[in-house]
């Protein structure tokens, strides 16, 4: 945090009806984590603001319930074959949103079955570990909402670390003011059946830590996937083939190892 | 918090579930839940995106959009922390200002900051639409807010402008229009008794 707390306080009102740019609001997500005086200030602004739009009801077209009621039955299929609905969009695909110079794109849109399927209970409970710190719980995740991985990629402070692995991209893209970082490849080389690509932590003192298991990652196109763990803390980032569901420690030599140096 | 289904009008039943519980309802994967939850809400998310966007089309866009994100975070609702409603209807302006502001970006990208004070005009299909919200948005609460409030808040709500745009807009310091922003805030939360 740079700017002084009681700066914060001042912001927010804005930050209740939106009307703060992304580092402001950055800023403010930061400061709530640890006020609980601002939290409950907001929590009064955003109920207060409900009444702004009294008397504005205007029914939509019943086609438009008809096509959500659908896409929401869709959805529901889907993630009873992946054990529960998550947070999918942590595995942000939408090219759209990217270009749109932020977090503002429209929500992944469902997918019929693809290869990602597999992968998403695993990456939405690794996002869901993300966005819940500090644990002020519903408005932090409207906030952050649906897209972590672009938040970070878009941040102002990201940085880009970039190496290849056989031809295949493979970036690290970190945000201090986040806490967080997004790994990018395209294509990595296929693996066996049995075998998942495995992201770590490598810190100073040589201690690894597991930044997550990157199920459906090999052979895939533009993946992008949060990394658990606070990338200010490490100095390496590495990448390894590990048995299907990945292990505690790195069991085979990394195939990637990006120093992480700004 | 006491904004429950009720409070919108949009239903007379004297068994309606509560928005709360519609939610943890939905939240369990209950279409049913959700689906009363959206004729419930949806005039008034709707009625706020149309307002924000004055445009059609992309009213309808966005409005899809958010109840798709109802449905996938509506777990992540809490009701310690707030109503459903305004859990709702943060969510529901967060993504109505984000397309206004990302509309702005492509088109405004690299202009003065004076060109946000003219807003790109709307389209004239929703005219009709725009002149009847502007007269309703009127007689809404925030009319009680007094003018140097109301417009602030108006502005930054419903224009979906940044406090700095906001300030701009106004020709007032950057300081002054945060202030009148929280100071609206306040003066709602009092009147509207939001304060609990």
């Amino acid at each position: 945090m740079t700017a002084s707390d009681s700066h914060v306080d001042e912001l927010i009102g804005p930050f209740a009806l939106d009307a703060v740019d992304d580092t402001e609001r950055r800023l403010v997500e930061n400061h709530l984590k640890g006020c609980e005086r601002c939290r409950a200030e907001l929590r009064a602004f955003r109920e207060a603001a409900v009444h702004l739009t009294d008397g504005m009801d205007l029914a939509p077209p019943s086609a438009l319930r008809s096509s959500v009621l659908a896409a929401v039955a869709e959805e529901a299929h889907e993630a009873g074959e992946t054990q529960g609905r998550d947070e999918d969009s942590a595995l942000t695909d939408d090219e759209d949103s990217a270009q749109a110079g932020g977090p503002t794109g429209r929500p992944a849109a469902p997918k019929e079955g693809t290869a990602r399927r597999g992968t998403k209970a695993w990456w939405g409970l690794a996002a869901a570990g993300l966005l819940a710190v500090g644990g002020w719980g519903i408005w932090q995740s409207v906030d952050e909402e649906l897209s972590p991985t672009q938040e970070v990629i878009q941040a102002d402070d990201a940085q880009r670390y970039e190496t290849e692995y056989q031809g295949a991209p493979v970036t690290v893209v970190a945000s201090s003011s986040l806490d967080s970082a997004v790994l990018v490849t395209d294509d990595l080389p296929a693996l066996e059946q049995d075998e998942v690509y495995q992201g770590w932590w490598i810190d100073d003192e040589g201690s690894i830590t597991s930044a997550g298991v990157l199920e459906g990652a090999a052979g895939a196109a533009d993946v992008q996937r949060s990394l658990q763990g606070d990338p200010d803390a490490v100095s390496n980032f590495a990448l390894s083939v590990e048995p299907r569901g990945g292990s505690e420690q790195p069991t085979t030599e990394p195939v990637v190892v990006l120093p992480l140096q700004s | 918090m006491g904004v429950t289904v009720g409070h919108d009008g949009a239903v007379d039943e004297p068994d309606a579930p509560s928005l709360e519980e519609l939610m943890r309802q939905t939240a369990s994967g209950d279409q049913r839940a959700f689906a009363r939850l959206y004729d419930l809400v949806a005039p008034r998310v709707h009625g706020l995106v149309v307002r924000i966007l004055r445009d059609h089309a992309q009213s309808e866009e966005v409005t899809q959009e958010v109840f798709l994100q109802v449905w996938r975070s509506s777990s992540s609702f809490d009701p310690d922390r707030g109503s459903a409603l305004a859990w709702l209807m943060t969510l529901a302006h967060r993504r109505a200002v984000d397309r206004v502001r990302s509309a702005q970006a492509q088109s405004v990208r690299d202009e003065d900051y004076e060109s946000l004070r003219d807003r790109p005009s709307p389209d004239p299909t929703s005219q009709e639409v725009e002149d009847r919200w502007q007269a309703q948005t009127v007689r809404a609460a925030v009319t009680d807010l007094g003018p140097p409030h109301q417009e602030a808040v108006e502005l930054a709500y419903f224009q979906g402008m940044t406090h700095r745009e906001v300030s701009l807009a106004l020709g007032v310091p950057l300081g002054t229009a945060k202030t009148r922003i929280r100071d609206g805030l306040r003066k709602l939360r009092e009147t509207t008794g939001g304060a609990r």
